[in-house]
């Protein structure tokens, strides 16, 4: 059963346009869940209440319809790696009003937090998120504690955030939770924490782009620039120079970075760069389509 | 220091107080409980809470605001009026859209010692409007402290005077037309400065945006939900600067200053301080979800923006943010103003310190994670907040208050409510940790949609008392509570000028060879001009002990403190 489970979760990764999911939450994301809908790791031994769950709702269901609403749950993520996340959500919420089989209900509890998280609205997420986690396993619960993590740190509460990731961690060992790690140290003030995480992600980012994955270049970024920001609160001007232009190097449009370059020439009284610097900043905010602060989501 | 055992007084006791309100007053608390302890093991001040005047007509409970203008007044001033050397508390109050009648208009709450409170309803203030920020100086130079209140519509200017039919010789005036004051835009904050050196108070008037109340812009959607419609969508405002003539009567010098250089922007606070100590006051300005300004005084009544460059227009992200209240001190204890700023939801309150650039002038840092200070303020609304050393234990401490702008339904989407509780961090070994109730009192725990607060020694106790206003409720008062408090030393400075306070003076007291540094700030918190008395704290046993004064227009004085505590005078030498 889990090798045909595998085999159309296979199906599915392939059938989704590449060029939908690459518009989808951004950077990394996404990935997780493709790799972890690819390759689905069940978490070891079984937890009782979840088995129980799983056995509970509305018992065995139609095939048929099951597949019916794992063809919508299939639908809703379409829409929302097109940007369109009200679909997406009726779309969800429409499978949960159907008494879907507990996978997938959970599945769509996912996606239902999905589209609030990527709308910013971290409070409404987090109880669908929690829902999704409550369930059963299904394609791409892997990535779950990652968002979690995310939602947490948005709404303030690091140790809920620092928690979600190092779960994730041990789920899969990929960057972008050590990233999250290294942001929630930074917040915290911990810039021994966050040189350590942030230095792993560093590292899991470099393989990533060894594997010739062009989002990698812009993880790659943002960690350097997030290093950069340890550098800077030791007034280490140089190190921080070399961090940030090795990030405006593999992604020219962070605003962020760009700022935070016009600063340290600035300070090394390196006026000319510290122009251009500027000029960059500036059209990073009037494109519009700055990739803005290092980490995802927040602000009006 | 303070010994880390002692015992604290009334940890919380409540005072309702006004004799002309049938005040009831609640019999302080008497109970001694054991000081709380930081972190670093040094004793944190717990707060006897008063509150004053009848509570208003509106309640938070009620809290459905239809438009932006009814979220952002809060402002307050501090003022010895009679100078009788107790500070008064002023309120211009604001209003609720629909039901204009129902507003608590100004007041003036007299300060009778000991922290009661009698609210005067004979000394003039039957004004009634939008109130926002206050700016307490002395504006026509008669040498009684006046009020200017920013507001939407015509800004107010309560000009201080004799009057014989009043206890205390003294009555308000409102009088902004006759001396051009009265500008109708959006005044949200003002600050005042001797911006020309010429001995009188210069004002500037941080502006808003253009709302129209009898043509309000459609509600737009936030998070999903309908809400007022601002700041983003409509039209900034530009700022208004304002050359005292010296008699009591101002010109507009937007224009020619080059202040009107700059892009409107959606205005929130503004304050006066030489950052260049070049001996000419410079302005900075917060704005809205737009980048700061900072105008660098360059003479002749003419500034230029320098915020960028410096690194106070942004935070350390580039990010522009929303900026409600400015604090400023020296956190870092190497002479320099450091700048907080509290944040809408959804992003953290910002510290920005100081630094020398090797190549000359400063610039500014953001380093509010790394020093403590973002802790716990992401899902709240900031306003106003206060350096000060209410610990007096030589360091600047840092009280955030909070709330939110928009209702229940809508905030609890941003997993937050609309009423919010305060922050207080201690400084422990250069950093802040956030406060607890069990550690600093229960009003900690107190939620409200607080915005504006000015600080200041109201009981004259040596401890920096806050005043803090929070919409459809009293004004409160928050008194630091200390058994056994270190000695301290409240520096007042007077000029025999208009500008009698000396705003934007430096203040440095050193002992033993080590210094600290405050400057008189005419403006603080949110909206609020309070006290311009410089606190600090003793250290027990040191030697040699004096104060050093650079006047707002440069000049260095010298006071040797021989042995004097609590509060001194420090008058300007001859020029």
């Amino acid at each position: 059963m889990t090798s045909s489970w595998k085999r159309r979760c296979r199906q599915r990764a392939q059938a989704l346009p590449r060029t939908c999911v690459s518009t989808l939450l951004g950077i990394g994301l996404i990935s997780i869940i493709l790799s972890s809908c690819v390759e689905p790791t069940p978490p070891e031994g079984s937890d009782p209440n979840l088995d129980a769950a799983a056995e509970q709702g509305a018992g065995p269901k139609d095939p048929a319809l099951v597949e019916q609403d794992e063809a919508k749950i299939g639908h809703a993520f379409r829409q929302l790696g097109a940007g369109d996340l009200g679909g997406c959500r009726v779309t969800a919420m429409e499978v949960l009003a159907n008494d879907p089989a507990p996978a997938t209900r959970a599945r769509a509890e996912f996606m239902v937090g999905l589209s609030f998280h990527k709308a910013k609205q971290y409070a409404d997420a987090r109880p669908h998120f929690d829902l999704a986690s409550q369930g059963p396993n299904f394609q791409g619960k892997l990535a779950l504690p990652y968002f979690q993590g995310w939602c947490y740190f948005w709404l303030g509460e690091l140790d809920a955030a620092e928690a979600s990731f190092r779960q994730h961690l041990t789920q899969a060992e990929e960057g972008d939770s050590y990233f999250g790690l290294g942001i929630v140290a930074l917040d915290r003030g911990d810039n021994a924490a966050a040189k350590s995480a942030l230095q792993k992600a560093l590292q899991l980012f470099e393989a990533k782009a060894a594997t010739g994955d062009a989002s990698a270049k812009r993880d790659l970024a943002k960690t350097h620039a997030r290093l950069a920001d340890l550098d800077l609160d030791s007034e280490d001007f140089e190190g921080a120079k070399i961090h940030l232009q090795l990030a405006v190097d593999l992604d020219s449009d962070r605003s962020a970075v760009w700022y935070k370059l016009y600063q340290v020439y600035l300070e090394l009284g390196e006026d000319g760069p510290a122009s251009s610097a500027l000029a960059e900043y500036k059209r990073c905010l009037d494109s519009g389509q700055s990739t803005g602060g290092m980490a995802a989501g927040g602000g009006r | 220091m303070s010994s880390p055992k002692i015992l604290l007084l009334a940890p919380l006791a409540i005072v309702f107080g006004c004799a002309d309100e049938r005040p009831k007053v609640a019999p302080a608390d008497e109970a001694e409980t054991d000081a709380s302890v930081d972190a670093s093991g040094l004793p944190v001040p717990n707060f006897r809470v008063v509150r004053l005047g009848a509570a208003p007509s509106t309640t938070p409970e009620a809290f459905a605001p239809t438009a932006i203008v009814e979220v952002k007044g809060g402002g307050l001033g501090l003022i010895d009026f009679d100078r009788d050397g107790l500070l008064d508390v002023f309120v211009p109050g604001s209003l609720t859209l629909g039901n204009e009648a129902a507003g608590d208009g100004a007041r003036l709450f007299q300060n009778q010692g000991d922290l009661k409170f009698v609210r005067r309803t004979d000394l003039g203030f039957d004004w009634k409007g939008w109130g926002m920020g206050v700016a307490v100086g002395d504006l026509d130079g008669d040498g009684y402290d006046d009020l200017f209140t920013a507001a939407h519509g015509p800004n107010a200017a309560h000009f201080n005077r004799d009057n014989k039919q009043t206890a205390g010789g003294r009555k308000f005036v409102e009088g902004a037309k006759a001396a051009g004051l009265d500008d109708e835009r959006w005044g949200m904050a003002a600050s005042l400065g001797d911006l020309d050196n010429d001995g009188d108070l210069d004002l500037y008037v941080a502006n808003y945006l253009n709302l129209d109340l009898d043509n309000l812009p459609p509600d737009t959607t936030y998070l999903e939900q309908p809400i007022f419609a601002g700041p983003l969508g409509l039209t900034p405002t530009a700022d208004l600067i304002l050359r005292n003539r010296g008699d009591g009567t101002f010109e507009d010098k937007s224009f020619r200053s080059g202040i009107g250089t700059v892009e409107p922007s959606f205005g929130l606070g503004a304050t006066t301080i030489d950052l260049n100590e070049d001996g000419l006051l410079d302005i900075f300005v917060g704005n809205d979800s737009m980048a700061n300004f900072l105008f660098v005084n360059q003479g002749a009544f003419s500034f230029e923006d320098k915020a960028r460059s410096m690194g106070l227009a942004v935070n350390g992200d580039g990010r522009e943010q929303a900026t409600m209240g400015i604090a400023i001190s020296d956190v870092s204890g190497d002479g320099l103003p450091d700048f907080f700023s509290t944040n809408f939801a959804s992003d953290t309150n910002t510290l920005l310190v100081a630094r020398q650039r090797p190549s000359g002038g400063l610039s500014f840092r953001d380093r509010t994670s790394s020093l403590g200070a973002s802790k716990g303020s992401r899902s709240l609304v900031g306003w106003a907040s206060l350096f000060g050393d209410f610990d007096l234990d030589g360091d600047e401490d840092l009280v955030v208050f909070n709330g939110h702008v928009y209702p229940e339904r809508l905030a609890s989407k941003m997993g937050s409510t609309s009423e919010q509780a305060p922050l207080y961090y201690a400084q422990s070994s250069g950093r802040y940790q956030q406060q607890t109730v069990a550690q600093a009192g229960q009003w900690l725990a107190e939620t409200a949609l607080f915005r504006g607060a000015a600080r200041g020694d109201l009981d004259n106790d040596g401890a920096m008392d806050l005043v803090v206003t929070a919409l459809g409720q009293q004004p409160m008062v928050l008194a630091p509570a200390l058994l056994d408090p270190a000695e301290s030393v409240s520096v007042a400075l007077l000029q025999e000028t208009g500008d009698r306070r000396a705003y934007g003076a430096r203040v440095v007291l050193v002992e033993d060879g080590l210094s600290r540094t405050q400057w008189v700030q005419p403006s603080m918190g949110f909206q609020g001009s309070g006290t311009a008395a410089s606190l600090f704290a003793l250290t027990p046993g040191a030697g040699q002990r004096w104060i050093e004064v650079t006047w707002p227009d440069g000049t260095l004085q010298v006071e040797q403190l021989e042995g004097r505590t609590g509060r001194i005078k420090i008058k300007r030498a001859s020029r």
